[in-house]
């Protein structure tokens, strides 16, 4: 009784995704780690570090232009932004495709979908990009 | 018989791994939708040093500040709860999951009144 009941669950479970699993999963780990070392740069150093100036009546805000264009003065800060923006938009929107993967997206449904989010963080990049360039421009 | 088996499907029984895994993937939605917004919010540096000084400006009132803190919580309990998950595909520490758990979320609480004690300072300046 209680073992037919588990062999039908185990039937109905999603089937492993078949090709390329190897590397979203390895990637998901790797920008992982790599983001919490760049997010805490991040924080500590565009809003720590300013929240402290702000007291001190060094800055007249939070976030202002001119800072974050004095910053990118130090190509130090080009490869962190580069590498934050390329590696928190991978690791959110494959996230995302795991979660679906979760609930049994295969096939064509499964190529939509990583073609839909790839399109998204493909738009999200150039326009991050955009976005720095106008900081020096 | 039939239980200890079935036991291993009732995964909405919320067990602490149970609440770990919904939280991680709720709070990995959040950030998602989160780093987006901040992408296009950040973007409208193209509209030139005022626009970009005018509009940031409204993210300085006391709420946001706290909402600031909070994020930042967030992203230390699923920075923290995802080394926990890459220990265990490691096959580390899988028997002291439980206690894991509660390291990652009351460091990321420790975080969240860090910096809630940070946006303080300025809020009451």
């Amino acid at each position: 009784m209680a073992q037919v009941e588990l062999e039908e669950k185990i039937r109905e479970a999603p089937t492993p995704v078949a090709g390329l699993s190897f590397w979203p999963w390895f990637l998901q780990r790797v920008t992982g780690g790599a983001l919490l070392i760049l997010l805490t740069l991040h924080i500590v150093v565009n809003h720590i570090f300013n929240i402290a100036e702000v007291e001190d009546d060094i800055l007249p805000g939070l976030v202002i232009f001119s800072d974050v264009a004095d910053r990118f003065e130090t190509p130090a800060y080009w490869v962190i932004a580069l590498l934050l923006l390329s590696f928190a938009l991978f690791h959110g929107l494959n996230g995302i495709r795991n979660i679906l993967l979760d609930y049994g997206l295969r096939g064509t449904g499964d190529k939509i979908v990583t073609g839909a989010l790839l399109g998204v963080g493909m738009a999200a990049f150039t326009f991050g990009i955009i976005a720095l360039a106008a900081f020096i421009a | 018989m039939y239980k200890p088996v079935d036991a291993q499907f009732q995964a909405r029984a919320m067990r602490t791994g149970t609440v770990a895994w919904l939280l991680q993937r709720l709070s990995g939605i959040f950030l998602t939708i989160y780093l987006i917004i901040h992408i296009i919010v950040i973007g409208n540096s193209v509209r030139g040093e005022d626009a970009f000084d005018d509009l940031l400006g409204i993210f300085e009132n006391p709420l946001m500040l706290v909402l600031d803190a909070g994020l930042v919580g967030v992203v230390a309990f699923h920075a923290l709860n995802g080394i926990r998950l890459i220990l265990f595909d490691l096959a580390i520490g899988l028997r002291y999951q439980k206690v894991l758990f509660w390291i990652a979320f009351i460091v990321a609480l420790g975080v969240f009144i860090g910096s809630a004690v940070a946006v303080r300072n300025i809020i009451v300046d």
